[in-house]
């Protein structure tokens, strides 16, 4: 193994528990906007930690092209519906969770 | 055969996800569970080195047939308010049966294959240079087996048939306070709508030589048209309209003509000639792809009336 498959290798790993990190908020957060901010936020840094491992094994820059193309539409289309289900919960009354 | 720890761990949640989709009580976590499902066994085919039927059922499985199912949970809950399943337990109790049949005989058939096969791999691989593409699965659903995919295409025509016969075009009333009129969506939209065409085109031409393909492509399409339409953006969708008409049918009759065509010059049904099989089996795809994204788009319209996913009364959490 080169370092660089070391190096991808960790940085995949570093993503790995920005999504767990996540995840745990998704479960355990109390209400419809923590949880979506947990969810979108975090997945994102988390997508793009493992897209840079990806991507410094990638033999073509096609490959590398398509890798951030995958990137930048993932993180467009999570933060446009966070943005939509946060809009649509509001308006529907939910009330942002405070501490009792 | 090798069972990896991804294995271990994606074939019982598979089975609890899928248990899980059909007992639970609210129709709305049904589909978010039968959505994970879907992708999930997307993951599985991944697994299984199959990524074309990882591609479809991503894109079909889970996208297109979630779409269908939270638009008529939308109709459904617009009239009766948050909608539970009925069934009694007694009726339930009887589905067992056929559920567990199928089981067995799944099982049993499992048991009969022989351990090691190559299937007609072999056979697919020697002949691949006579279909014209080099993806192996395009050229099984395309040239050696088209009856098969003549006929998939020809059941999508008739689901469309059906639903504009029904004229289930009545819209649902839209909760005006979810109705996704906002400028980031409508950003979102610009930016995203030429990606889709461009990847919708990518998947359909790339398939010849790598996974991708005409069902891939039009599941894609339909993606962007369910988003037009939640956005209120008016797509030409009236089927009096005869150009609409014939772009439906033409994935259908295209490749039916095209079948027949070869007869006509003395080959057998659905025979390419070997020089041109490539841009018949992409000329075939062009109109599959167009007419099957239509297709699932009407049956999207359909079972949706244009509506947005209202949930009355919901409280932010499932």
């Amino acid at each position: 193994m080169v370092i660089i498959d070391y190096v991808s290798l960790i940085l995949a790993g570093i993503g790995t528990i920005f999504f767990m990190a996540s995840t745990l908020g998704l479960l355990s957060f109390p209400d419809v906007y923590s949880r979506l901010h947990a969810l979108t936020k975090a997945d994102n840094v988390g997508l793009g930690f493992i897209i840079l491992g990806i991507a410094l094994r990638s033999q073509e820059v096609s490959e590398l092209m398509k890798l951030l193309l995958i990137w930048v539409l993932a993180i467009i289309s999570s933060c446009s519906s966070c943005y939509l289900i946060a809009r649509a919960a509001c308006r529907m009354g939910i009330k942002p969770w405070k501490r009792p | 055969m090798n069972v990896s720890a991804f294995d271990c761990i994606i074939a019982p949640t598979l089975i609890l996800l899928a248990w899980l989709a059909m007992r639970i009580k609210d129709l709305f976590v049904g589909i978010v569970l039968f959505i994970l499902f879907g992708l999930l066994t997307a993951l599985t085919w991944v697994e299984l080195q199959a990524p074309d039927i990882a591609l479809v059922e991503a894109a079909i499985g889970a996208g297109v047939v979630g779409a269908l199912f939270l638009g008529c949970l939308g109709i459904i809950e617009s009239r009766q308010g948050i909608y539970q399943f009925p069934m009694e337990r007694k009726r339930r109790s009887l589905l067992w049966i056929p559920v567990l049949s199928l089981a067995a005989i799944l099982c049993w058939s499992i048991s009969q294959l022989p351990p090691e096969t190559q299937g007609l791999g072999n056979l697919v691989r020697n002949s691949l240079l006579d279909s014209g593409v080099t993806n192996p699965v395009t050229a099984v659903i395309l040239n050696f087996r088209g009856y098969d995919t003549l006929l998939e295409i020809g059941v999508l025509f008739l689901a469309a048939v059906a639903i504009v016969s029904l004229r289930f075009f009545e819209p649902a009333k839209l909760d005006s306070r979810l109705a996704p009129n906002s400028r980031v969506f409508l950003f979102f939209l610009q930016l995203l709508t030429p990606s889709i065409v461009l990847v919708s085109a990518y998947l359909l031409w790339q398939g010849t030589n790598y996974p991708g393909g005409a069902f891939q492509a039009g599941a894609i399409l339909t993606g962007g048209g369910v988003l037009l339409l939640l956005a209120k953006v008016s797509l030409p969708l009236d089927y009096r309209n005869p150009w609409l008409r014939l772009a439906v049918v033409s994935g259908f009759a295209g490749f039916l003509l095209t079948g027949l065509g070869m007869m006509g010059i003395g080959m057998m049904f659905l025979e390419y000639p070997v020089t041109y099989a490539k841009w018949v089996i992409v000329l075939i795809e062009i109109l599959a792809t167009v007419s099957s994204g239509l297709i699932l788009l009407t049956l999207f319209s359909g079972c949706a009336g244009f509506l947005g996913i209202t949930r009355r009364g919901g409280d932010g959490t499932l």
